[in-house]
């Protein structure tokens, strides 16, 4: 399963591209520790929302793509994907979040049993090394997920769950 | 539980594997309600069968009832749904950060 969502502002994007990535400017807080956009860095951030992630960059292409990994204490890891596209009004960001199916494996202290490592990703991706296309074959797309919850809900009626 | 997600995460989890889901969609559909019955519909051994009930359990999408020596399981469909919320409140946090993105957009 994944999230997606957008928006688009109304600027080139070289201006979009340095508003996102000066995260402090609408993701984390003022006192929240730096994410230096260098693939491979680390660091545990504090959103606005008042939640804790720590975070591990995996890519950046300047001016169109960064992405990163990151989960909140004693959760899965998910990767964030920031794609910025350049449409007839300005500049589309499009977020999606995904990969709500691996443990995390990084240098996090809530990695739990995960051996500490260079990079946070999750264990879904790592395992299916060099490539994260396997690992995210383990998402569910949306349209497995709803013929299976469609057949679950029937049931549960049918057994008055 | 809905807003760390750790629950809803697990339910993913569960149902990331194909396997997982063919034994779920058996059990919830009533065709099969055992580790043995369920091999017998399944290309997988019981064993298998037993550790994908174990993790399907785990993320309380299954129920198991002991009968004398056999185990009984039984779909519950609750924990779907507030894995559904959950992914709901995650797309509103991204409207929100967003939303934030904007406004920075405006005031340079």
């Amino acid at each position: 399963m994944d999230v997606t969502r957008e928006i688009t502002l109304p600027v080139d994007p070289d201006a979009a591209w340095e508003a996102v990535t000066d995260l402090e400017r609408w993701l984390l807080t003022e006192d929240s520790s730096a994410l230096e956009l260098e693939p491979g860095s680390e660091a545990e951030l504090t959103l606005r929302d008042g939640e804790t992630r720590w975070a591990t960059v995996e890519e950046v292409r300047a001016g169109e793509h960064l992405s990163f990994w990151w989960h909140a204490p004693g959760a899965l890891a998910t990767l964030v994907e920031v794609t910025l596209e350049v449409v007839s009004d300005g500049t589309r960001i499009v977020v999606v979040e995904s990969g709500y199916a691996g443990e995390p494996v990084c240098g996090s202290p809530w990695a739990g049993g995960a051996q500490p490592g260079p990079r946070a990703r999750s264990a879904a991706a790592a395992t299916a090394s060099p490539s994260f296309e396997l690992g995210r074959a383990w998402v569910l797309s949306v349209a497995d997920w709803e013929p299976a919850l469609e057949r679950l809900r029937r049931c549960a009626d049918a057994v008055g769950v | 539980m809905i807003s760390d997600g750790t629950q809803a995460q697990a339910v993913f989890a569960a149902l990331a594997d194909p396997t997982r889901r063919a034994v779920l969609r058996s059990v919830a559909s009533g065709e099969a309600s055992t580790a043995t019955e369920l091999a017998a519909h399944l290309p997988v051994s019981r064993q298998a069968v037993a550790k994908h009930l174990a993790l399907l359990e785990r993320a309380r999408l299954v129920d198991a009832q002991r009968a004398g020596r056999e185990v009984r399981f039984q779909a519950t469909p609750g924990p779907l749904g507030e894995a559904i919320e959950w992914m709901e409140s995650v797309g509103t946090q991204w409207d929100e950060r967003l939303a934030a993105l904007a406004r920075a957009i405006d005031k340079p």
